[in-house]
Parts: C-alpha cells; structure tokens; sequence
C-alpha cells in the first residue's frame, strides 16, 4: 500500500546557489526599490497587485519574509469580509489583504505610500459623521 | 418606470461605508486585471453605475462553467448577485422552474428590451432543425436568436459558446456552432476556457457593470486583459524551459522537480488564458503549478489538436508506418528506375558498332 | 484560415505529405544510383580502394594545402554553418521530441542557450557566405538560381525557428506553423535539388577515393 506520504515531491529553486534571493523575488525588490525612490522624490505612490505576478510555490513567502514585518497593523471589515493592512519592515511598503465574506483572499496588494488610503477617514463618512454629530447635538439643544 | 437607484447610492442606503466601497473597488480592479492606479477610475464609474439585467441561457453544455461561476471568491457570486448585476433568468441557479421560469425570461427580456446582457454557455445543435437540445419545447436556435435581439451584447461563457467545445469536436454528430455563428449583429466577448477561470467570467460582469462598454477583445474575441498572454510567456516554469530541464514522465526526478512539462505534451506556448497569474481556486493553484500540463482548453479545437500528452512539435498522427511505406515504395521505384537505366547504356552499348582509321579512309575516299 | 488551424495542419497532413516525399525521394535517387554502378575496372588493381575510399571520405574534410589563406570565409563559415545546423536539427528539445513521436527513440538535448548560439552563429555564417557568393564576381558567375533557391530553403527554418523560440516578429502560434511549414518544404524540396549532398556526399568520395586507391594514387 503505498499512500500520499510515500509520494516525494521537493521544490527546487531556479536559482541553486542557495542564500541568494530567488529570481522573481530579486525583480519584485527592485521594483519596489524604484517605486520607493519616487515615493521620496515626488512623493507620487504606488501599488503591486500580487495577483497579477506568476510566482513560483514559495515565492510568496519567500517575498513576505524578505520584506520583514514592521510596527504597525491594522484591520477593519465593513460587512464584506476583513481588510488586513500590515507595514512591512520596508519603511513606506504596506501589506494589503482583502478577505471576501468567506475568508477567502479576494485581493491583495503591495501599497508603496506613507499611509495606504484605505486607511485614511474617506470623506463621505465624514460628511455622514458631521451631519449625525449635528443632529445630535441640536436634539440635546432642544430638550 | 422607476428612476435606476446607482450602484454607490445603493450601497450607501445599505449602510456600506465609503472605505468598504474602496476596497470593494481594488477588488474589482484586480478582478479585471487592470493595474492598482485604476483604483480611482474605477471607483469614479462604479459610483455611477447602475446594475445591468442579465440573462443566461445554457445550452448543449455540462454544467461545468456555472460550476465555475459559483466558485468564484472575487467578487463571490453572491455579492455579484446582489450587489451588481440583476440575474433575471439562470435556469440552473434560480428557483422557480417550469412554466414560471419560462415567464421569467419573457418578461426580464420585455423590460429590459435593449439593455441587457446577454450570456450564453454552451454551444448550439444546428442539425436536423436544431432538435438535438430544446428546452420547453423550443430549439436553442430558437431561443437564442429571440434572447439575442433585444441584448446589448452577448458574452459567450466557455470554450462550447465560444468555440463550440466538444459537441463541435470531430465528429460534430449534432451539427453544433458556437454563438458567433448564429448571431452576427451584436457584440460577442467569448470567455472561453473548459471551464473558464470563475474570476475572469466575474471579471468580464465587472468590466461591463463598471465601463458601461466591452472589453478590449483579441481577435477571437477575448477580453485581451485576461486572454493576452500565453500560459507559456507568464509560466512560472518558463525558465526550466530555457533552461533545457524536462519532465520526462510523469514520476521522474524531472517531474518532482517541478521542471519543465513541455516533453510532456503542455500546450502553454500556444494557450492564451491567465491560469499562470489568476490561478485556480481562490489563486491556489494552476495544472502546471499540480504537475499537469496544459491541455490548452481555452483555444478553438484543442480537442482535436492530436492528443494532451504529445509534445507541441512533434506531429499529430502516427508515421512510423508511413515513412516506412515510402522507403519501401521508394526502394522499388529507385530499383526499377536503376534497372531501367542500366538497361539503356547496354543497349547503347549493343548498338555501338567501331570503326577503324582505315574503314573511315575508305569511306572518305567513296 | 486561422493560426491554430494552420498549425494543426503544418502538424498533421501537411507532415505526413512532407516526410513521404522526403523518404520516398531519398530511397529513389540513392538506389537508382547505387545499382546504375560504375563499369567494370579491368585492370589488374594495385591496391584495394576499400581503404583509400574511407580515407578519401575523411581527408576531403580537411582543408587542401592554400585553401584556408585562399577562401577562409567559405571554408569556416561552411564548417560553422554546417555543424550549427545539424547541432540545432538534433541537439534542440522539441526537435527530439519530434524523432521520438515519429520513431520512438530520445537522447539528451541541450540546454535553450547553447541552441540559441548555434542558431545564431548558423544564420550569421549563411548570411556571409551569401553576401560573399553576391560580391565576389567568381562565384556569382557560378552561381544559379538553383543555388539561391538552395540557400532559401536551408536558411528559412533556421531563422523561423529562431523567431518562433525568441517570440519575434508574429505571435507564437503562427511562427511556430510558418517553422513547420519551411521544414516541410525543404524536406520536400531536398531530395531534387542540389541539397540531396546531404546523402550523396559521402558516397561520391566514397567512390572517389577508391577508383584513386585502385590506381594506386592520391585522390
């Protein structure tokens, strides 16, 4: 009987000489190294859509802990499934997970910015948050 | 008619903050494949956009692509259904059935009478009158021909609407012709693939919800935003290729290697799809990726494309036996030419009388 | 006609046409020649010629004494293209494929780089040696259509396949069926032409060195 154990499948790097970073992970780096520079530059900012990449099995991971894990987190879920936005350990590169509302990955992006927008109070919900505030307000006014 | 409630409208009604909506839109940017800096744009027209009708006939087909559909994690089905597009008819998914369902399409196709949208999965019997798939007694022709006229544009879901998939493999018994065939006055966007990868049907809907417009087509079709690149050009596995390192079977070192599948019959070079980058179940994985290669079910006649596990460059058909023959022919065909020849220069030869000096003198002399 | 339905028929009829001609011509001319035969020699033979035939076959691969400072061009370039081209016909991956779907038998191909270089260096050698036979006014009065058309169908399957591998010029799918395509023709092409030297070269030298053997000569 032989059973999935017995089946040895092991990935092999394109690139041998180990230590060294992995192909596509050394040209995502330089991208985001390019983008950076802008980001200090002109502060224009930028975003990767990690969907859009053919990585290899263990690129992901291998591109994660590359960019490290910084001091902020954050997450917020507005009734669509959660949003995880971490800062990498790259200063001004943000991690950017959307879930849908099983939990699944919908999207997900490398924000290249100070603060991804997502984060940022939107100003329509502010306009909604003045306007009950008011309301509020006038209705203690009145009593 | 009531005035059409707009899409951002709608979701701020439902208490959907402007930062969800952000998200919802990244997650429709990536969905169509269009780069992050869309973001904005795509929100803009969002905003602004109001849910199409839809109506989708299923036809001599398996199933498979609203199988598909369902699957799809970006957007979810759900959230597509209710949040965007208003699906009116889908004999499979909806709930009412038999006469009230038939009603459902008469009545979604009066309302919206050249402003819906159009889908079509399977491909469509046309011989002996179409008789080989009806549904409530009429033909596919039938009723695609009267669905077509009053749709905006039809978007052709799988390689049988697209291409007409296996129904139209040799030998085709039912007469089966994909959508373009039969309707030749509106738009077609083909999403093919066996089964399409459910993101890129959803993708399409959300190009169309958001643009108001088709895609940019290739030229069967396509959305080139999903179809533009073959499988081979963003293989993770293209540098194995270069690299001249092959899987020979399917349980050799190649293979747990994760090298190469082209030795193995991958038809990636000549495949366009976006396998390679959106992959397959929620972005898990992709045939190549699980050790297979690709069968290329996203081009027109891949099933008769002389077998999944034959290299690209080798030939279709066996000819072992037919160079085998012309060898042989050639052999005999050489001989008698050689047997003729040879004959030829000893009748010459037979025919060669000598002449002396002194025959010639005399000659000259007489 | 689409790509796809070119392709498919580059793959299957079009090659079944192409490699009958190509093994049903082959067989013609090589056996029609070998039972025309040379007339008997008479003489009473001062060496074998078996010997000096295989010498004849090997020496005449080397350069004549002047010959490389006389047309250095014609003969390295010849080399080069000839070892490039039969390098990349047999050496290249999807090419063993093909003799393995037709025959069943494989061996180990090389690596896409050092394909890529023979390639290149076959095209750049056969460029040379045509502008070389244009310019040279020797050569171009030697030279027929026959010769052209020669050099036409040999370089056409070098330089598609180059443009289909490197994604040049058309969309893969139809460079790949233009490649096929140019195979078949000079396939079809190669038994009546001046490229049947593929088969007869070694056989005429064969003969050469042998009737030159039997003489007791240097051929």
């Amino acid at each position: 009987m032989s059973g999935l154990d017995d089946i040895h499948v092991s990935v092999t790097d394109i690139d041998e000489s180990d230590g060294r970073l992995r192909e596509n992970v050394h040209a995502i780096l330089h991208e985001i190294e390019t983008l950076l520079d802008a980001l200090l530059q002109t502060g224009e900012t930028s975003a990767i859509d990690i969907r859009s990449l053919p990585l290899l099995p263990g690129d992901y991971d291998a591109l994660a802990s590359a960019l490290g894990t910084g001091e902020i987190s954050a997450e917020f879920d507005g009734g669509s499934g959660p949003t995880v936005v971490v800062e990498t350990g790259t200063s001004g590169v943000w991690w950017v997970t959307h879930y849908n509302d099983e939990n699944e990955i919908a999207a997900e992006f490398i924000e290249v910015t100070r603060i991804p927008e997502i984060l940022m109070s939107q100003d329509d919900d502010i306009q909604d948050s003045l306007k009950g505030l008011r309301e509020r307000l006038q209705n203690e006014r009145s009593h | 008619m009531k005035k059409q409630v707009t899409l951002g409208e709608q979701l701020r009604q439902r208490g959907i903050s402007r930062r969800t909506f952000l998200k919802l839109c990244a997650v429709a940017t990536s969905a169509m494949a269009l780069p992050p800096a869309m973001i904005p744009r795509v929100a803009a027209a969002l905003d602004k956009a109001v849910r199409p009708s839809v109506i989708w006939l299923s036809f001599q087909e398996c199933t498979g692509c609203t199988e598909s559909l369902t699957r799809s994690h970006a957007p979810t089905l759900e959230s597509l259904i209710f949040d965007s597009i208003s699906l009116d008819y889908h004999h499979t998914l909806q709930a009412a059935s038999g006469t009230a369902a038939e009603a459902a399409r008469d009545k979604a196709i009066k309302d919206f009478y050249g402003k819906y949208l159009l889908i079509v999965d399977g491909s469509i019997p046309t011989k002996d009158d179409g008789v080989y798939s009806t549904i409530a007694g009429r033909t596919n022709i039938d009723m695609l021909k009267e669905a077509a006229d009053g749709a905006v544009a039809v978007v052709a879901v799988g390689t049988c609407a697209s291409f007409g998939g296996i129904p139209y493999a040799n030998p085709n018994p039912t007469g089966a012709v994909p959508v373009s065939e039969l309707v030749t006055d509106k738009p077609i966007i083909n999403v093919s693939g066996c089964p399409p990868i459910p993101v890129v049907i959803t993708g399409v809907l959300a190009h169309y919800l958001t643009f108001g417009e088709i895609p940019a087509l290739d030229s069967f079709g396509r959305p080139l935003a999903f179809f533009g690149e073959s499988i081979h050009d963003r293989c993770y596995r293209r540098p194995f290729y270069d690299q001249g390192k092959f899987a020979k079977s399917f349980d050799d070192e190649g293979a747990r290697s994760g090298w190469c599948l082209f030795e193995l019959g991958c038809k990636g070079p000549t495949t366009h799809n976006a396998c390679a980058t959106k992959k397959w179940n929620g972005g898990v994985s992709f045939p190549i990726e699980s050790g297979h290669p690709c069968i290329g079910c996203s081009e027109p006649n891949f099933w008769d494309g002389g077998g999944f596990y034959k290299a690209l460059s080798t030939t279709t058909r066996p000819l072992a036996n037919w160079t085998g023959a012309a060898v042989v022919t050639g052999a005999a065909v050489g001989a008698a030419a050689g047997v003729a020849a040879k004959r030829k220069r000893s009748a010459a030869k037979r025919a060669h009388h000598t002449v002396t000096a002194d025959e010639l003198k005399k000659k000259e002399e007489a | 006609m689409t790509a796809e339905a070119l392709l498919a028929w580059a793959r299957g009829p079009g090659m079944q046409i192409a490699l009958a001609v190509f093994f049903l011509g082959i067989t013609v001319r090589i056996v029609e020649m070998l039972l025309i035969g040379r007339a008997p020699d008479l003489a009473a033979p001062r060496k074998s010629g078996v010997a000096a035939g295989w010498r004849t076959v090997f020496h005449r691969s080397l350069p004549t004494p002047g010959m490389l400072k006389r047309s250095p061009l014609v003969f390295v370039g010849g080399y080069i293209f000839h070892l490039g081209f039969l390098i990349v016909l047999v050496l290249s991956v999807p090419h063993i494929e093909l003799f393995h779907g037709v025959w069943g038998i494989r061996w180990p191909g090389l690596p896409r780089s050092l394909i890529d270089l023979a390639a290149i260096l076959s095209i750049g050698a056969m460029v040379a040696l045509l502008v070389h036979r244009l310019v040279d006014p020797v050569r171009r009065f030697l030279s027929r259509s026959g010769d052209y058309f020669a050099w036409t169908v040999t370089f056409l399957p070098l330089i598609t396949g180059y443009f289909a591998t490197h994604h040049m010029l058309l969309p893969y799918t139809q460079m790949l069926a233009v490649h096929i395509l140019s195979i078949e023709l000079l396939l079809i092409v190669l038994p009546f032409t001046k490229l049947i030297h593929t088969f007869t070269l070694f056989l005429s030298r064969w003969y050469n060195g042998a009737i030159a053997g039997r003489k007791g000569v240097a051929s």
